[in-house]
């Protein structure tokens, strides 16, 4: 954990060297007109991105986050700053706050805010802020309140203006995490209690302390984003470069993808590349030099009934998960830009454990030996759950036709009702394994619809959750080990993405925990000419 | 002495050893008539090719839920639908299962439906409709507000609910033969009752006829008389109505298919075969035209037959 203060101050050029580089940009632009040497001089710093993919926002709140509106997150991030940020390993390193202290016995976390935070009116941020915030969000039934309160938190407080304090019950590892989720933004008291209900709507009142902020909301078509007038570089967090992002609302991926490829640059400037379409992008070789690949941090996985017969022997389960022939699963079904994996917890995170679970993988004859010695009868039918859309369907008849020529098992699918298999999956909310293990394998886990428990998994996920330090790795390894041998479910490949991105685009990011691609780091990304 | 009387020729008539006279059975009557229908001739042409080509499905070179594995150009691996090639005639559909004997095999099920519905559903009015045009008084109006019960219910929502119902039951026993025979039974239930009233109509107009009067006076019982006299005296409507609704009753199954409560995947018929395909007319505009055509060609090379059908048995139809 990063408990440092890093301050990086930029250096000033003397004015005699200015001149200089001001002389020869003149020289240079008159000189050869098709190269200019200060890059984002000339050129306007103005993007198009089409990152509200699910159209209008349902609330820009950052208290008011919902599961399927997470692409709001990619505004919210950057028109507000959190305590902490997650830097390129998925770190969280300080922002807001210049630094932090735990108490020595795990159950007070101080932050100290920066003095030079500001807001986009110029007021300056101060701990009282992140109180109202967080207050509100634990007070409110909003789905990302139980993630909070799952870490124990007891009681907020600012003691001063800045210094902001969180008690929790036990010592939680993950609470810098939290403390980094957009969720946790900052509000302003006096404009939030003034218009409970319109100040997310109305860019006058959108008031945020991060590098952007909102100036211009076109309802139903797009957003506009501009620097935040008060926002200085700190910490090293740059000042962004961009001048303009004009955010694009646009649900229908295949008219993204369209507007993108159009001759006419009105388009977005970068996108992320709809499944159907990846194969068109890999065969394509001017597409292909313009796309970049990456794993999100989410797994899928066949989940199976651990409560029922025959599934819940462990033996039957592992043979299912030996049945899966997962290079032959992301050919068919996930376009191939996809990860075939046999671990929980994906790659680009802490936690993952490279080679977990290699005994899981494809493995035809070893699955039939292991369903005999379960004493497994194949004439029973298992049940298939999947939901009633194309994509879906097809995707259950796979699974079927893949255990009836492995195993000879017989698969009847339904769209309802007691399943014995179904498939799922789980993207990552925070970066750190607590919220992979803990939250979905646990006994009286919250989201564990699988009906597993296994009591030695739970005291180390218990062990793991309540330690911070150099020790938390090792034991989540270890939870990890243990889960992997329990197989309450087939891990079968990490989502990849494709995005494509026009070349004039520089300084681009991508990381596996972005709302959309390039919002984790949309302020260091400038435009070329062209 | 004798006289001989000149006695003038006969004209000449044939002896009855010479006679030919040219006589039909009634059945030969129906095909002479019926084979003047050219229309009538080509439908059924086409019902027996279809016929043929589902009966044959098990001969298909790929099963019907076979997987081909052997395809590995990507294009065709993200969401299927190969071009006709020689090992696939008419190509693959999304999965990569061959589209010919997927449609022979969904061939099956259509017209097992369709066939064994109208036979199930013109055996129970057949029974019924003499029931109560035999006997008449209140076993008539018993059995005729039946029928008028089940005509109430609409047709299609009633259809659908039940299949839903039944969706929910899993059973042990193969799956296909099981919800087929729902299909079969829900389509018969509510479809007998055309059959019924015609059967009943007809039994009216007969039982005052001369040979019924005749077979009671020799003693005949009722059942004797219903099933030796009355009923093949009625099949004529019934015939024609019945090889019309076969085409009605494989378009319902189609329609349930269709809207998911008929045969569960992987098991195609035409219609699920026509539901799964228009989720991906992006990558085939011309998969959906084959289940459907299938259908279309199928109904109405009935319709054809019936049509046919009616014109031949004509007389016995006008002829009370």
């Amino acid at each position: 954990m990063w408990l440092g203060v890093r301050n990086v101050i930029p250096r000033r050029r003397s004015s005699c060297a200015r001149l200089a580089v001001t002389a020869t940009m003149c020289v240079a632009l008159f000189a050869s007109p098709g190269v200019s040497v200060g890059q984002s001089a000339n050129v306007p710093q103005e993007v198009t991105v089409n990152f509200l993919t699910q159209g209008e926002p349902d609330s820009l709140d950052p208290n008011r986050a919902s599961f399927g509106y997470a692409v709001d997150g990619a505004v919210v991030r950057n028109v507000f700053e959190t305590l902490l940020r997650f830097d390129e390993n998925l770190v969280p390193q300080p922002a807001a706050a210049e630094s932090y202290e735990v108490s020595l016995d795990g159950t007070t976390y101080t932050f100290h805010l920066r003095a030079d935070g500001r807001w986009s009116d110029g007021q300056p941020v101060i701990a009282s802020d992140f109180e109202f915030s967080w207050r509100r969000l634990l007070a409110s039934k909003n789905q990302y309140a139980p993630l909070f309160a799952a870490a124990g938190i007891t009681g907020v407080s600012a003691p001063d203006d800045l210094t902001f304090v969180v008690q929790v019950k036990q010592p939680s590892g993950a609470l810098p995490d939290l403390a980094a989720l957009w969720m946790a933004a900052p509000l302003r008291p006096d404009t939030v209690t003034a218009n409970p209900d319109t100040w997310a709507t109305d860019p006058a009142t959108y008031l945020g302390n991060g590098p952007f902020m909102l100036s211009e909301w076109v309802h139903g078509d797009h957003l506009t984003l501009v620097p935040n007038p008060y926002y200085t570089a700190h910490l090293g967090w740059p000042l962004p470069t961009l001048a303009k992002v004009t955010v694009l609302m646009e649900t229908n991926p295949e008219a993204a993808y369209a507007a993108y490829t159009s001759a006419s640059n009105a388009g977005p400037d970068w996108i992320l590349v709809p499944d159907q379409e990846v194969n068109s992008v890999l065969n394509d070789a001017s597409l292909t030099a313009e796309s970049r690949q990456y794993n999100e941090l989410t797994t899928f996985w066949l989940a199976m009934n651990n409560a029922r017969p025959p599934l819940n022997n462990t033996l039957a389960r592992r043979a299912i998960s030996k049945a899966i022939d997962r290079a032959a699963l992301v050919r068919d079904l996930a376009t191939g830009v996809s990860i075939p994996t046999t671990s929980v917890i994906p790659p680009g995170m802490p936690g993952f454990v490279s080679g977990l679970g290699h005994d899981l993988d494809f493995d035809p004859a070893g699955a039939k030996a292991l369903l005999s010695q379960a004493g497994f009868s194949t004439a029973s039918p298992l049940t298939f759950r999947y939901t009633d859309t194309p994509s879906d369907l097809r995707r259950a008849q796979w699974f079927q036709d893949q255990l009836s020529s492995t195993l000879g098992l017989t698969v009847q699918l339904a769209t309802s009702g007691d399943y014995d298999l179904t498939f799922g999956g789980w993207s990552a909310d925070y970066p750190d394994p607590q919220d992979w293990l803990g939250l979905l394998f646990g006994c009286k886990a919250p989201f564990n619809t699988l009906t597993f428990c296994d009591p030695a998994f739970d005291q180390l996920v218990a062990r793991a959750d309540t330690t911070s330090g150099a020790d938390r790795s090792g034991l989540y390894a270890q939870a990890q080990t243990q889960l992997m041998q329990d197989v309450p479910v087939a891990p079968l490949f990490n989502r990849g993405r494709l995005v494509l991105i026009k070349p004039w685009v520089d300084s681009l990011k991508l990381s596996p925990f972005d709302d959309c691609p390039g919002s984790l780091f949309l302020d260091e990304v400038r435009i070329l000419p062209h | 002495m004798a006289t001989t009387i000149a006695v003038p020729a006969r004209p000449s008539q044939p002896s009855v050893e010479e006679s030919k006279v040219e006589t039909r059975g009634e059945l030969q009557i129906v095909w002479q008539r019926f084979r003047r229908h050219h229309f009538a001739l080509i439908g059924l042409a086409a019902l027996l090719l279809m016929i043929l080509a589902a009966t044959v499905a098990p001969l298909a070179p790929w099963g019907p839920n076979e997987i081909d594995r052997t395809i590995t150009n990507p294009q065709y691996m993200a969401h299927g639908f190969a071009p006709p090639s020689p090992s696939h005639w008419l190509g693959t559909d999304e999965l990569n299962r061959d589209l010919l004997s997927r449609l022979l095999w969904a061939g099956r099920i259509s017209l097992a439906v369709g066939f064994l519905t109208v036979g199930i559903g013109a055996t129970i009015g057949i029974i019924l409709g003499a029931l109560a045009g035999y006997y008449g008084g209140a076993t008539d109006t018993v059995l005729m507000r039946i029928a008028d019960l089940f005509l109430s219910f609409p047709f299609l929502p009633t259809l659908i609910l039940i299949s839903a119902m039944l969706h929910q039951y899993k059973f042990n026993a193969d799956v296909t033969v099981v919800q087929v025979g729902t299909i079969v039974g829900v389509l018969a239930l509510l479809g007998w009752m055309d059959t019924a009233r015609l059967v009943r109509g007809q039994f009216l107009s007969l039982l005052n006829r001369d040979f019924v009067l005749a077979a009671r006076a020799l003693g005949a019982d009722g059942r004797r008389i219903m099933i030796v006299h009355l009923i093949p005296n009625s099949l004529a409507p019934i015939i024609v109505a019945a090889s019309l609704n076969v085409g009605g009753f494989i378009i319902a199954e189609s329609a349930i298919s269709f809207l998911g409560v008929g045969v569960s995947p992987p098991t195609a018929s035409w219609g699920s075969m026509l539901a799964d395909f228009q989720s991906y007319l992006r990558y085939s505009a011309v998969a959906v035209l084959l289940p459907g055509g299938a259908i279309f060609i199928t109904v109405m090379a009935i319709n054809f037959v019936g049509d046919g059908l009616r014109d031949a048995l004509d007389p016995w139809l006008r002829n009370r």
